[in-house]
Parts: structure tokens; sequence; C-alpha cells
């Protein structure tokens, strides 16, 4: 079930009326009607994988009980490696069989020896990196005794299963997440209010922008061998603006939806195109697979304690995973290999010359040099493979700037625009130009105007309702 | 809570206040499809012979050059599912219908208009057809089944509607007795090449059972009803019939013969007929005004003779 489709539509409304309607001291009622219609949300995709959701969820379920029972830490190694290899087995299994097969065989061939192992047809089950991360990060957590096992297993299962956040983030923390459904939840105007705002606003940037660079970007990716230097920049910008659109604007709907439930979900995107240097863009971007990173993978291997080498070496292989993470494919390790290079040689300069000379200085200068980087990596992340999107970055530097582009349309210009100054005044609110933005919407018509064209061109503006890009990691 | 539902109710009620009359005002355009179910509805006391398919005999079948009374009701790339949807939908309110004419290419006995790049033809039976009525349960909740401004470019209705308004031009290609007149004379890309790219086009369709189930039980109910059926292969200029499938052209052949051993069903084979030249075609496989006229009226004269 699409959050941008008309059965959502349907299911949305009735959940909250349901869940409202249960008085609010029965937590209980509440989080096992979440729990039945997060299962249904799932279900309405395929409900045969929602076995691989009860299995994750009971396994980490019991391993947090009996990790509160062992003192020794020998056995708790044990429970925590039993989840490990629930968890990351389903996932290593679904997502990644096929990819590790293939590149065996190819190294095994690199050194003569012929093997033929069977390949299997296997149906990535939707979410399942999201919610395999979720569950890990709750054993982890309670195996290094930064969270009390949870006993109350349908709010244990309601928080692994969470629908407005269960197919594509955040990737929330038990932490955070987990102790709100064990507290009475109060419906609020304002809350309601703020819901509904991240719900739109969520649907702008999916259905108005996202879905409306799609077209341009396929045309120009599939077509690159003879497209012009300009249009494979703009084909290049554009995508960096669909898939923030698209993963930014489903994380906003997600955290709309749960604020009408009374929850509040992590941030995942921070405006990251105000990003100033590498480092930074990835503590606006996917701030919930970040942080996770950062916080299982990078800290634990020794994060920035043990000296330069050390740091660079952790910041190359959380970005490693950060690749393989988003798809079992070699260009996405590239991908992540890159983003890992443009981190340490940032990390690199910050230590050794420092930011604070000649033009690092200006602020704008480093949000270009930065936006220039990134958007030059998703060249790599949108080619289907490695050869054509070097072949792409080669036609880019190489082939003539003096030729026209191939027109994008201009609403998506003005739409683009128009997110971008809206950006502008969360990124700067007490700036003259978020003030003057701002002005006008003090006055109700004027929001409500506002509000009507948003829902409208959310509705008409995208044609036919597409999926979400990371629906397929 | 109460505010909330108020506030939410009264701005959901002028949002969809909003798109409604957006709609509404975008339907008042009238296209092949809104317009051919009004003419027709016009001409139900008169109508005798009723011409479906697809473009083949859209633009190949001019009712003028009937010697019956004749709507033509064929729909660019209208498979043989929608043939019979038409057919069954529109049965009761022709009182005078004797005969239908249904052309049937190499093709169309696989042919579903579902497949590839002409699905999007599906909702325009759905909007302005009553179509809605046949959609799996599945579909029941897929918005562009409702709304023809979420289905299509917004903007680019909007604009057609405006132009629509103040100058009365519409996207209609159809005249009022459903023939379209759009092929004049011959394509500039010449019948060589059109024919074999057609072909090569008509040979990618699968082969699957469900359209000869629905053309089964059209003439199941057309025997009910005492309606003769003529089915035809439409001629085709010699590109487009060298490059056909011919084991596949012989097979349907061979069933319409078959079919044609109902007494209430006729079946010619018009593909290589010598009557039609060069002069004829707008392309390998589409007939220009001059061939319609030829076409209309030998199946016209078959219907006078044979039903």
């Amino acid at each position: 079930m699409l959050f941008n489709s008309l059965e959502f539509a349907l299911f949305l409304p009735l959940v909250f009326a349901l869940y409202w309607l249960i008085p609010r001291h029965y937590i209980s009622s509440q989080n096992l009607l979440i729990l039945c219609a997060s299962y249904g949300f799932y279900a309405w995709w395929d409900w045969r994988f929602l076995g691989l959701i009860l299995l994750s969820s009971t396994a980490d379920y019991a391993v947090g009980l009996a990790l509160s029972r062992s003192e020794k830490p020998a056995p708790r190694r044990c429970w925590l490696a039993l989840s490990l290899i629930v968890n990351l087995g389903l996932l290593g299994f679904f997502k990644y069989y096929n990819f590790f097969v293939d590149s065996l065989v190819t190294a095994f061939h690199g050194i003569g020896v012929e093997l033929s192992p069977a390949s299997l047809s296997i149906v990535l089950p939707v979410g399942i990196s999201f919610y395999t991360f979720q569950t890990l990060s709750y054993t982890l957590d309670v195996y290094h005794r930064k969270l009390k096992p949870e006993r109350n297993a349908i709010a244990f299962f309601a928080y692994v299963s969470f629908f407005p956040q269960l197919v594509a983030g955040p990737i929330e923390r038990a932490r955070h997440l987990l102790p709100q459904f064990k507290r009475a939840r109060q419906f609020t105007y304002e809350q309601g209010r703020e819901g509904l705002q991240l719900i739109a606003q969520g649907f702008f940037k999916k259905v108005v922008i996202a879905d409306n660079c799609a077209p341009y970007v396929d045309a120009v990716f599939s077509n690159y061998q003879t497209a012009s230097a300009p249009t494979l920049a703009l084909g290049t910008i554009l995508f960096g603006f669909q898939i923030y659109g698209d993963f930014s604007g489903y994380s906003d709907m997600a955290r709309g939806i749960a604020r009408l439930f009374g929850m509040d979900l992590m941030l995942n995107f921070r405006r990251p195109f105000f990003a100033q240097n590498p480092a930074e863009f990835w503590n606006r971007w996917h701030i919930s697979l970040s942080s996770w990173f950062r916080d299982y993978v990078y800290i634990p291997l020794g994060g920035s304690r043990h000296g330069k080498f050390t740091t660079y070496r952790n910041l190359l292989t959380i970005f490693l995973i950060s690749g393989l993470w988003h798809g079992a494919h070699e260009i996405y390790l590239l991908w992540g290999l890159i983003h890992g290079i443009n981190v340490v040689a940032y990390t690199a300069i910050r230590n050794s010359i420092g930011t604070a000379h000649g033009p690092f200085r200006y602020p704008l200068f480093n949000i270009a040099i930065t936006y220039v980087i990134t958007c030059l990596t998703w060249i790599f992340f949108r080619s289907s493979s490695i050869d054509s999107a070097m072949e792409y970055l080669s036609r880019l530097l190489s082939t003539s700037w003096l030729v026209q582009a191939e027109p994008v349309p201009l609403l998506l210009m003005y739409a683009i625009g128009a997110l971008l100054l809206y950006e502008t005044t969360q990124e700067r609110p007490d700036s003259a130009l978020s003030r003057t933005l701002r002005a006008p919407f003090k006055f109700a018509p004027v929001r409500w105007c506002a509000y009507l064209a948003i829902f409208s061109s959310a509705m008409l503006g995208g044609g036919d309702t597409q999926q979400f890009i990371y629906f397929q990691f | 809570m109460k505010k909330f539902i108020v506030r939410t109710g009264l701005f959901l009620a002028l949002a969809s206040t909003l798109l409604i009359g957006g709609e509404l005002w975008v339907r008042q355009v009238p296209n092949d499809y809104s317009y051919k179910h009004r003419q027709l509805l016009e001409q139900r006391t008169d109508t005798e012979v009723l011409i479906l398919g697809s473009s083949h005999s859209l633009f190949g079948l001019n009712p003028e050059h009937f010697s019956q009374r004749a709507f033509n009701f064929a729909l660019t790339s209208q498979s043989l599912s929608y043939d019979r949807y038409l057919f069954e939908r529109y049965l009761p309110r022709l009182p005078k219908l004797k005969a239908i004419v249904l052309p049937i290419g190499f093709f169309s006995l696989g042919y579903s208009l579902e497949d590839g790049i002409e699905a999007w033809r599906k909702q325009r039976y759905v909007h302005y057809l009553g179509y809605w009525k046949e959609l799996d349960a599945s579909e029941w909740l897929e918005l562009k089944n409702y709304s023809t401004l979420y289905h299509n470019d917004a903007g680019q209705m909007f604009e057609q509607t405006k132009r629509y308004r103040k100058r009365g031009t519409s996207p209609l290609t159809v005249n009022t007795l459903g023939w379209s007149e759009l092929f004049v004379e011959q394509t500039p890309a010449g019948l060589d090449t059109s024919g074999a790219e057609a072909a090569a086009r008509h040979a990618a369709v699968p082969q699957r059972n469900q359209p000869r189930l629905d053309l089964l039980a059209m003439l199941e109910t057309a025997k009910k009803q005492n309606i003769k059926v003529l089915l035809f292969i439409p001629p085709a200029w010699e590109s487009y019939r060298h490059a056909v499938d011919k084991g596949r052209m012989q097979h349907t052949r061979q069933f319409l013969a078959r079919l044609a051993g109902q007494e209430h069903v006729e079946f010619i084979d018009l593909f290589a007929d010598d009557r039609f030249t060069e002069e004829d075609f707008y392309d390998g496989d589409h007939l220009n005004h001059k061939g319609a006229q030829k076409l209309s009226r030998i199946i016209s004269t078959q219907i006078d003779n044979k039903l």
C-alpha cells in the first residue's frame, strides 16, 4: 500500500478513527490496533513476507528477555550472536544471496576454477533492510545495557512494524520510539495540524518534484551515449532532486502520519542541499541510517579515537557497508566507496590545513562545491553498471558545453524553485528573506490557499502513482 | 480533536469541490469515446449495422457508403474483449440492429488492449463508456479509474478545455457516424516501411486464449438475439502481407472459416484482395478515404447478399 494511493487514503482515516476511539488509558489496545494495522499494511504488498517480520521480531524479543536474565559475558555474546545470525541471515539470504554467489563465481573464474552453483530467483521483501536494522538496534542497545529489555510483546512487535516507517524508514531507535508505545498518547490540535502539514509537504516533494523529475532523468540515463553535456548535467541535477523528493518526501509523510497517532519519529533529512562539506552532508541526508552506522559500526570499530589511519579506515568501512546496504550490486559499493573517499579527503584537509582559509571561508563556496561533488556521485547511484557510469561521467566532462540542454518543463522548475525557497526559510529562519517570505502566511486565507494549491498539485501533478525509489532497498 | 476534525473536514470539502469541479470542467470537451457514445444513443433507433474493431475499421469503414444505417463504434487499438463489452452494453438500446461487422487481423486473436503502450486507453472506456463495472476488485481503488485529470497531464487538459471554450477546438477525430477522417491519402513514411513496421509490431502480440473466448461469447449473444455477424480479414499492402507470420495467419483463417460454419456468421478474407491497390492505402495495414469507400461498399454488399 503506497502512501500516495487511494487505498491508503481510506486506510489511514479508518485506523486513525479507531485508534482515538479507544480510551487513552487502554494503551495495549491502541498498540494492538497499530500492530494489526501495520501487519495489514504490509500484507497488502505480499502477506507471505509477514512471516519474516514475525520471525525477526520474535527472535529479538526473545533475545532481549534472555539478555536480561544473563549476567555473564559469554552467554550474552551467544544471545547477541543468535540475533545477528537471524536478522543478518534473513537479510543476507533475501538481498545478497545471488550477489555473493555471482561474485564468488567471478572470483573463482579469475583463478581458473569454474563453479556452477544454483542461482535462486529471490523476491526482495519490501522494507527488509529498514526493519532489520531497526530491530537489531534494540538488541544491540540491550546487549550494551543502554536499554532495558521490553517485556510487553505487543509494544515491542508494534515498535518493529509501526506502519508509517515500516517499509522505508526512518530507521528508528528503540530508545526513542519504544518508550512512546509505553505511555499514554494524547491528541492535540497542534499535533494533528503539524502531522497534516508534514504529509502535505511529503506529497509535494514526492508527487510534484520526484515524479516529475523521473521522466527527464529516465530519458537522460537511458540515452546518455547521445546526450549533450548540459543535458547530462541537468539529468544528474534532476536526479538529485528526484531522489531527495522521493525519499525525504516519504520520510516527511511517515513523520506526519506518526504524529497523527501521537508518535514522534526522528528527522531523516535536514536540508542536505545546504551541507558545506561531505561529512556534513551525511549528517543531513538519511540521518537515521548514517547515525545507525555511526553508533553500531563506526564507534565500536574505534571511531576517531585511535589515530588518523584507524579513523580513515573506519570511515571507509562504514561507507562501504552503507553502499552495500543500498543494494546488492558493485555499483552501490563503488558509490559508497566514493562517498567514503570524499569524507576521508575532507577530514584529512580539515585536520591538516583547516577549512577557514582561502575560498573555504565562504559558506556559499562550500555549499556549491559539496553540491557538485554530491551530484557527481549520484551518477554512480543511478547508473545500471560501473561501465555506464564511467561513460556518463566521461561524456559529461569531455563533450562540448556550448549546446543547448534538453528543456526541463517550466512547472517543474517553478516547483523546484519553491522547494528551495521553502528550505531556505527553514535553514535560516531569522533571515530577512525568510521573514519576508513567511509574512503572508500569517493570514489564514493565504495559508488555506497555499494548502489547497499543494493538495491539488499533489493530487494532479504527477500522473500515475509511482513507487518510492527506496522501497527497492 | 473536534477542532481538528471540523477543520480537516472543511479543508477536504473545499479541496474535493475544487477537484470535482475541475474534473467536470475538463470532461465537457468531447473526445472520440464520449462523442461516439452520444452519437450512437442519438441514432440508436435507426442503427441496423454496428461496426466494431480497432483502427482497421475505424479508418476503413465509412458508414456513409453502407446501404444500411450503420454506425462505426471501432476505436484505436480496441481488442476483442472491448468489442464484446460495447456490443453487450449497447445491444439492448439498439432495437433495429441486424448485423455487426468485426475485422480480425492475424494478431487479433491474441491481442489485449492492456498490453504495452496503448494500455492507457483502458481508462477512456472507464471514464466515458461505463467500463468501470467490468473492473476487477483490485482496480477499484486506483484513482486513475475515477479521475481523467489524475490519469492525464492536468495542465494540458486545462489548456485543452480553455481552447475548447474559447475556440470550440477539440481532439475529436470522428464524424457523426463514428468514422475517422484522419487518413486522407498516404502516409509520408511510405507503404513499404510502415507495412513492415506494423507487421513486426503485430508479430510481438502473444498468443492467448481470452480473445477467442470473447469472440465466441459475442457470436453466442448475437445468435440468441438473431443478429448476423460479418467477420473479415482487412486488406493489407504487400509489405505487410510479406512480413506477417504465415503460420499464424493461416491458423486465424482456419479458425474464422470454422466459425463461418454457423448460420448467422459470415467470413470474408480480404487480406490479399486485388481490388485494393496502392492508391487505397494510407499505410501498410490501413486504408485511406478511397480505400475506405471501397471496403465499405464491399462489406455493405456482403451484408445485403449473405445475411
